[in-house]
C-alpha cells in the first residue's frame, strides 16, 4: 500500500528532509503533500485523501498541537495517524502529545528509527 | 572534561551535528578573535524554567557543507542563500531543544521561539558575548575541518539547573 502523506514544518529544510529519509526508508508513498504551519495542514487534509501525516510542533499561525486537537475534533480526520517529529524534549509535554493518540520521533534522527516507528504506526508491511 | 554545562553544550551540540548534517567536529581549546565577514550567527531564545539564548557561529565554508548534508546534495552553490539559513535556523533549534531536558532536567518545560539569522556583524558581535551581570555564558568551541563552530549559551545567572552543573 502506497501511503498519501502531509508533512508539515514550518522549515523547508526539514521538510526536505523527511521527504529525503521517507525515500530512503523504504517506505512506500504516493503522492506527498506539504504545508507550513497547521492551518494551511488543515487545509491539505479537507482537499486532499491524506493516510499519514507527519508534524512539528513548534510553528506559527497554528502549532502542530493545535492541529492535532482539530483533526481530533473533525470526524473525517480523527482516524488518520499522526507522527509528531519535533525537538521537543520535555518528558511533561511528550506525554501530553502521546495522551492524543500520536506517535513521537525526536529530531534528530536516523532513517532506521523513521522507518521501524511507520511501520509500528501503519503496520509490519510498510516498506516491504 | 568536568560533566559541566560547557562539556554537555559540547557533546549536545557535536552529537546533532553528526547525526543531522554528518559533520565531524572536534573540540577546540583555542580562543581566536572571530573575523565576523566570514561567519554566519544564528540564535534562538527560549523562556520557562530559566530563559536565555542559544546562538551559534559558523564559517561560511562549513554553512556551505551542513547545507549540502543535511539536504543530501552535491554543491551548495545552486542553493538559495534562505535555504542555507533555513538549515542553520534548524540546526540551532535542534540543538537548543536537545539541550534545555539536559540542563534543566528531562520534565522541565521551555517555550523555544523561532530561530533567526543575525546579518550585521555589530549585532553578531552582541549575540556571542556576555554583557549583562544578569546573565552567565557557557561556550563550546568546536572545529569541523579547521574551521570553527562555537556555540554560544546565555542562561539567567540565577537559573535553576539540574543538581550536577550548579557548580558552573
Amino acid at each position: 500500500m502506497s501511503l498519501n502523506i502531509l508533512i508539515v514544518d514550518d522549515s523547508k529544510v526539514m521538510r526536505k528532509i523527511i521527504l529525503k529519509t521517507i525515500g530512503i526508508s523504504g517506505v512506500p508513498f504516493g503522492d506527498v503533500y506539504e504545508a507550513s504551519n497547521g492551518h494551511e495542514g488543515l487545509d491539505m487534509l479537507s482537499q486532499n485523501q491524506i493516510d499519514l501525516v507527519m508534524t512539528d510542533i513548534n510553528m506559527p499561525v497554528m502549532n502542530g498541537e493545535e492541529m492535532i486537537d482539530a483533526m481530533i475534533g473533525n470526524p473525517a480526520t480523527k482516524k488518520i495517524p499522526v507522527i509528531v517529529i519535533s525537538t521537543e524534549g520535555s518528558e511533561i509535554r511528550v506525554e501530553g502529545l502521546l495522551s492524543k493518540g500520536v506517535v513521537f520521533i525526536h529530531k534528530p534522527f536516523s532513517p532506521e528509527f523513521f522507518k521501524n516507528t511507520i511501520e509500528k504506526l501503519i503496520g509490519t508491511g510498510a516498506g516491504k | 572534561m568536568s560533566d559541566n554545562l560547557e562539556s554537555i553544550l559540547s557533546k549536545v551540540a557535536s552529537a546533532t551535528l553528526e547525526q543531522l548534517a554528518f559533520l565531524f567536529s572536534s573540540f577546540e581549546d583555542i580562543q581566536c578573535k572571530p573575523d565576523y565577514d566570514t561567519v554566519v550567527v544564528a540564535s534562538v531564545s527560549f523562556s520557562g524554567q530559566f530563559s536565555g539564548t542559544l546562538s551559534i557561529m559558523i564559517a561560511d565554508d562549513i554553512l556551505d557543507e551542513l547545507t549540502e548534508n543535511m539536504l543530501g546534495i552535491d554543491g551548495a552553490d545552486d542553493v538559495p542563500i534562505d535555504q542555507k539559513h533555513d538549515a542553520l535556523k534548524e540546526t540551532i533549534n535542534i540543538v537548543c531543544g536537545n539541550l534545555l531536558p539536559d540542563i534543566g532536567g528531562k520534565r522541565s518545560l521551555f517555550t523555544i521561539g523561532s530561530p533567526v539569522i543575525i546579518l550585521d556583524n555589530e549585532a553578531k558581535q552582541k549575540a556571542v558575548n556576555n554583557d549583562n551581570p544578569q546573565k552567565r555564558l557557557a561556550v563550546a568551541r568546536l572545529s569541523i575541518d579547521d574551521n570553527p563552530c562555537v556555540f554560544f549559551l546565555l542562561i539567567d545567572e540565577d537559573a535553576k539547573l539540574e543538581p550536577e552543573l550548579n557548580d558552573f
